[in-house]
């Protein structure tokens, strides 16, 4: 199925469940990280989670990725290849590597023969004017979360997970990865972790608050 | 209080040079057993000339007893640390007993070698190995347990399997902790050497050479021995060091 058909498709309607959490708590130490959490993407569905510091963002969408077991609930974890922005984007990124091999990671997981060609035009539109064959050791911390941006999007999956994807970009950089974003995910699915208003209102169609480890429906 | 580093000055850098050989040439003139306490820097310069061809020959020895030594130490330790990887989460008594065997100082090991091999280079080169093994079979456990990394999660998150992703991470995580284990071995490798050299004698080294000296009661000799192992060691972590910043600059 092409990437026009799938998206199509996701959006007239035919919206199975990508990922979902059904009652969740996870214990951290002296109290739950998560309680009780409820949470369902589907197909093609851009979700914004927002909520305090602490509140359990994270751990959510580390479960929802299969990181974190819980202690309670069920988890329908998303098919192979989801492409995730992590919180702790550098960390996650390959410093003696290009930036050009680290975009095309997931593809080259997924032994796709197209992994450079499509990590390339990634790169090229999400970080002009870094040089793709830099190692990613050499970057500023916007241009690595930058590739980190780059890499999910190239995953071959049918979700995005992105845990403030934007914090270290600049202001003047924001809205062009925004829009990057909106269009190269297609029809994927789509969580972004944010506290950016303006996040919501370009990216997501659906808001989902966590407060205090609990999770609360809210209209975009 | 700015609490700012003055800068580095060669001014000063070469005050403290000269201030070390005026150290040294004070310590030459000091007498206890009516012998100087080591040879001023003037007198083992002047040693240096007749002693150039035999001291390179010596210094050479040592050397190739400490690297064929350390290559035996860190083969056996990379199989042995590999195997413990397996066991330790299984019986954790192995990391106790790693550290117990670390703690065993390598030389005394040598008796042990002479009566297991006999006194030839067999003994010598165990000894040494034995010097290393622990220490790079305590690296490759550290690595190995290392908590998973954001780059393993990215790739299991991504599909890769977990073997998959652990080959693809694991070798470059763990360059980090295997150099610094190979640069403490190898520092280790040469100071074994050398006292092996000297318990149990050899045709050519450091080691025997120092002890000659103490016999003939050649100061000169002798100071200009005790320089060239330190000159030796000091190679060899200086060339390790570098390899170690090498590596940090890529993981950075």
């Amino acid at each position: 199925m092409s990437d026009r058909t799938r998206q199509e498709s996701a959006r007239s309607g035919h919206n199975e469940i990508v990922a979902a959490l059904d009652r969740v708590s996870v214990l951290g130490g002296d109290r739950p990280m998560l309680r009780e959490a409820s949470l369902s993407l589907r197909a093609g569905e851009r979700v914004a989670l927002l909520g305090p510091n602490g509140a359990g963002k994270s751990t959510l969408v580390r479960v929802l990725l299969g990181l974190t077991a819980p202690a309670k609930g069920t988890v329908q974890r998303a098919a192979p290849g989801v492409g995730c922005v992590p919180q702790a984007y550098a960390e996650s990124l390959f410093p003696w590597f290009s930036v050009l091999r680290n975009v095309a990671m997931p593809l080259l997981v997924a032994r796709r023969e197209d992994a450079y060609d499509r990590a390339r035009s990634l790169a090229d539109r999400i970080l002009p004017g870094v040089d793709p064959g830099r190692r990613a050791g050499r970057l500023s911390g916007g241009e690595k979360q930058a590739t980190a941006l780059a890499r999910a999007l190239a995953s071959p999956g049918d979700l995005v997970i992105a845990d403030e994807p934007f914090s270290a970009i600049a202001a003047s950089s924001r809205e062009r990865l925004r829009r990057a974003l909106r269009e190269e995910l297609g029809a994927r699915a789509l969580l972004l972790v944010t506290h950016d208003e303006g996040d919501v209102v370009d990216l997501c169609e659906r808001t989902v608050r966590v407060i205090d480890g609990r999770t609360v429906e809210a209209s975009a | 209080m700015s609490g700012q580093r003055p800068a580095p000055s060669r001014a000063a850098s070469l005050l403290v040079l000269v201030g070390a050989l005026g150290a040294w040439w004070a310590a030459g003139q000091i007498r206890v057993a009516g012998r100087p306490l080591v040879a001023t820097p003037a007198a083992a310069l002047g040693a240096l000339s007749p002693d150039a061809p035999t001291l390179g020959r010596d210094l050479a020895a040592t050397a190739a007893r400490a690297a064929v030594g350390l290559a035996a130490g860190v083969v056996a330790g990379l199989l042995i640390g590999a195997l413990a990887v397996v066991l330790v989460h299984r019986a954790p008594v192995i990391d106790g007993l790693f550290d117990f065997a670390r703690s065993v100082p390598p030389v005394v090991i040598l008796p042990v070698c002479l009566l297991a091999f006999g006194y030839n280079e067999l003994a010598r080169i165990a000894t040494v190995a034995f010097g290393c093994v622990w220490t790079v079979s305590l690296a490759i456990i550290t690595a190995a347990s290392s908590p998973k990394s954001g780059r393993r999660e990215m790739l299991e998150v991504a599909g890769a399997t977990r073997l998959r992703a652990l080959a693809w991470t694991q070798p470059w995580e763990s360059l980090g902790v295997l150099v610094v284990g190979l640069r403490t071995s190898a520092s280790t490798a040469v100071v074994v050497a050398v006292v092996t050299e000297m318990i149990s004698g050899a045709e050519h080294g450091l080691g025997a050479r120092v002890i000659a000296a103490q016999i003939a009661g050649d100061t000169e000799g002798l100071t200009l021995d005790v320089l060239a192992s330190g000159a030796l060691g000091y190679l060899v972590n200086l060339g390790l060091r570098g390899l170690e910043n090498w590596v940090r600059r890529l993981e950075a």
